[in-house]
């Protein structure tokens, strides 16, 4: 990040975050000074020098960055000779108090900072004896008891006003959601009213328009800053995962620094609170089964320590949650089982797969990972596992930046409206034949099957057969694609999705729900949920979309024929181009198999046959009420205009003699009264 | 608050009622519990309704007409009742009850009304919301 990127917004938060880290740095060198320093108190301190160095270089305080790099030289001899000495404590608080006010903003405090903590603090580790105080320093002056009482003065009343009291209150999340909830239904409001000005019987004067539309731009405004309410930093959940690592780590004989970079990242609170306990998982599972002991890994020729790493940046219109480790990376079984199924997620998913031989008692990473990708592909994001034999594993949560607005696809099934992200749905295609693979509707979409499913069943809705199937939605998550049938698609349209609330928590199937323009409310589908539950609800869609399934297959035709090659060789004519055939062997017969079943489209007969001839067979055709106006084509040796004559008074709808018969007129004829396939 | 509730009467402290709207449009919840009615929307908020009823594990004999809208750890949730008779003291002897939704019961205008155990409600509604 430039400093030209840097905005007073950041400036705020990195000074908000570092605050926490002066906390840390002070209390755990009050801890050395008290003796009860270990080495954890001493990589502590360490990562909260480095994270301030680091974060002040971004933010372009360079001075912060300077004080920082000086403090953490310190602590990297303290380390290095393995115990932070006791007498280190005084210079080093001095140092944080010159680090607290180079923060705030002062300017031209480093150099004497970091001249005089270096000064206190020789190259050894242990401080000199300070017989005399260094250089006219800030903090030289500090240790005459009255300058103490000034400086602590400067830092009571002065600093901290800008610091640990920034320009922010605290208000409870559930008044922020209620006043969402009070912007939308104005927003809806003002559709409402722009909708009533549309349909006025006069056009509405010019002044009132321009007043409605400033209202609508005012009101979006509105709406986007009371989303923005919502948004979080990471950092509002990781103040507690550095010493629930550390202690995991020490549970498990593991040696392992965390660093949490990108905290500042912001989300919706309702988001990050669901992500805590993944994100939670994930670094219990980086540290139980990714990083492994101190002396496996000096034998790999790795750091003792291991490094494990939270990081977060937005990406897109998405923010991107990464924790990687150094670890041994994922068992070969697992990675060739996840090429071979194309996805290592969801090998890693299923209980049984672990990074270690055996299964330490504090995660199964199988269990908790399947859970991980449950809760975040329930706010619509995705998870992706990458990872290096020997030399570590990353895991990346990519989550919408805000769940609250969300282009929906509204579509209906069963009398009722549904919203579908539109971002899962990649086309809604024309359904023209249905196929049956292994039991289950398939759809061909561009050259490729496509599991075809009522959305009625998938969610566990009781709803009447889909009358027809003719358009359906592809549906992609990423565990998956599959078709979904509705009775109809409505409209595209953005809305503010809302969870279900903890009282219907129990309920899955949904990332939310929405209140239309209309003031109806919709429940927002979830694409991997429908994905996942499709293949277990087939058989109910078999049961249940029987109907319309038959009546969106292909033309049903009746071939009418004495001679077996005629009848064989029509029949595979029109079998190839798609349609369903049966055939009979003379007028009689055919009549029992229209009767017997209603579903024929269209007679292919000829004229000569035993028994009925095709003009009795026509006749008797065209004198049923029931199938009177079925279409029937009359195929015939005869070239006659005679015949053609008497055919077409029986009531044939086309005429094909046999001497001139070739495939393509009967395809064509079949096509042009039945439709084509 | 008194409420009728099949061919029952139920009584609740009414300091639990944020208020009472009619039945209105409910969106139905596929897969949700039978107790859920579905999701209604009481001015931009979107609001939970049960049945009362199947909470309650009693018959209906008629459609639900009224919700009354309660709160619970700062969500709204609404019961669907068929009717709301009145709102006064609650006058009788109390006897105790053994229904796990009731705190006890009593006879009002010869009637038998019960006394609900609002939070119980909303435990046997969401188990992990009560605790």
């Amino acid at each position: 990040m430039t400093a030209a990127e840097v905005t007073p917004d950041l400036i705020q938060i990195f000074r908000e975050e570092a605050a926490e880290h002066l906390d840390g740095i002070v209390s755990c060198l009050i801890a050395a000074e008290a003796g009860r320093a270990s080495g954890e108190t001493t990589d502590a301190l360490f990562r909260h020098a480095h994270s301030i160095k680091g974060s002040a270089g971004m933010v372009g305080l360079q001075e912060a960055g300077a004080i920082a790099n000086a403090i953490e030289d310190v602590l990297q001899r303290a380390r290095e000779t393995g115990a932070l000495s006791p007498l280190l404590t005084e210079p080093l608080l001095h140092a944080t108090d010159a680090l607290r006010r180079a923060i705030a903003g002062e300017r031209g405090i480093a150099p004497a900072a970091v001249k005089a903590l270096a000064a206190e603090t020789p190259a050894n580790g242990t401080p000199a004896e300070r017989e005399t105080p260094p250089e006219n320093g800030t903090l030289a002056e500090n240790r005459t008891p009255e300058h103490q009482a000034v400086e602590h003065h400067e830092v009571a009343l002065d600093t901290p006003r800008d610091m640990t009291r920034p320009r922010s209150i605290r208000v409870a999340a559930h008044k922020v959601d209620r006043m969402l909830d009070a912007v939308s239904e104005t927003v809806l409001h003002h559709r409402r009213l722009e909708h009533m000005l549309d349909g006025a019987p006069r056009r509405p004067d010019e002044a009132i328009e321009q007043e409605v539309n400033s209202g609508e731009r005012l009101l979006g405004e509105l709406q986007e800053t009371v989303l923005e309410l919502r948004m979080v930093p990471l950092s509002s959940i990781t103040s507690s995962l550095p010493r629930a690592v550390r202690d995991l780590a020490a549970a498990e004989g593991k040696q392992v620094d965390l660093v949490i970079t990108g905290a500042e990242t912001q989300l919706d609170r309702v988001l990050l609170d669901g992500m805590s306990e993944a994100i939670n998982h994930l670094l219990r599972n980086a540290v139980a089964h990714g990083i492994e002991l101190p002396d496996v890994r000096e034998r790999a020729g790795k750091p003792r320590r291991g490094a494990l790493e939270l990081h977060a940046e937005p990406r897109g219109g998405q923010v991107a949650i990464e924790v990687r480790d150094d670890g041994g990376g994922v068992a070969a079984a697992a990675l060739a089982e996840g090429a071979r199924r194309g996805s290592l997620v969801d090998v890693l998913a299923e209980a049984g797969f672990t990074t270690t031989e055996g299964v330490s008692e504090i995660a199964g990473r199988g269990v908790g990972l399947d859970a991980v990708k449950r809760q975040v592909e329930s706010v619509g994001g995705s998870l992706a596992i990458d990872t290096e034999p020997g030399r570590g594993t990353s895991t990346t949560l990519l989550l919408p930046a805000t769940l609250a607005l969300l282009r929906v696809l509204v579509v209906e099934r069963g009398g009722q409206r549904f919203g579908l992200p539109l971002a899962s749905v990649t086309e809604v295609i024309a359904v023209e034949q249905v196929m049956m693979l292994g039991g289950r509707p398939s759809i061909l979409v561009r050259e490729e099957s496509l599991p075809l499913s009522d959305l009625a069943p998938i969610i566990g809705m009781v709803a009447p057969d889909l009358p027809e199937i003719s358009r359906a939605l592809v549906v992609e998550a990423t565990n998956g694609r599959l078709a979904v049938a509705c009775e109809e698609v409505i409209v595209e349209q953005e809305v503010l999705v809302k969870p279900l609330g903890r009282s219907l928590a129990t309920v899955s199937g949904y990332l939310g729900a929405a209140i239309l323009g209309d003031g109806a409310v919709v429940l927002v589908l979830d694409p991997a949920y429908l994905v996942r539950q499709a293949p277990r609800a087939s058989a109910a869609i078999r049961v249940g979309a029987a109907a319309a399934l038959r009546a969106r297959q292909a033309p049903k035709v009746l071939v009418v024929d004495d001679q077996f090659t005629v009848r064989e060789l029509q029949r595979s004519i029109l079998r190839t181009a798609g349609y369903r055939v049966e055939v009979a062997c003379d007028g009689r017969e055919a009549l029992d198999a229209l009767v017997a079943k209603a579903d024929f489209d269209i007679v292919v007969t000829d004229l000569q046959m035993p028994e009925m001839d095709g003009l009795a067979l026509l006749g008797a055709i065209r004198a049923d009420p029931d199938r009177s106006s079925l279409p029937v084509i009359v195929v015939t040796s005869r070239g006659s205009d005679e015949d053609r004559k008497r055919g077409a008074q029986a009531g044939a709808d086309a005429y094909i003699v046999k001497d001139e018969f070739d495939q393509q007129a009967l395809l064509e004829a079949v096509k042009r009264l039945v439709g084509a396939q | 608050m008194r409420v009728q509730v099949g061919g029952e009467q139920y009584a609740l402290p009414v300091e639990h009622v944020h208020e009472v709207v009619d039945l209105g449009e409910v969106t139905p919840v596929p897969g949700a519990p039978d107790s859920v009615l579905g999701l209604r929307n009481l001015s931009g908020e979107i609001v939970p309704a049960f049945d009362l009823a199947r909470v309650l594990e009693i018959e209906r004999d008629g459609q639900a007409r009224r919700l009354l809208v309660t709160e619970c750890n700062a969500q709204r949730v609404a019961f669907a009742v068929d009717d709301v008779i009145n709102v006064g003291p609650l006058a009788g002897t109390m006897q105790e009850s053994e229904s796990r939704h009731l705190l006890a019961s009593t006879v009002l205008d010869g009637v038998l009304v019960g006394v609900l155990d609002v939070d119980a409600l909303f435990d046997s509604i969401a188990p992990e919301v009560g605790r």
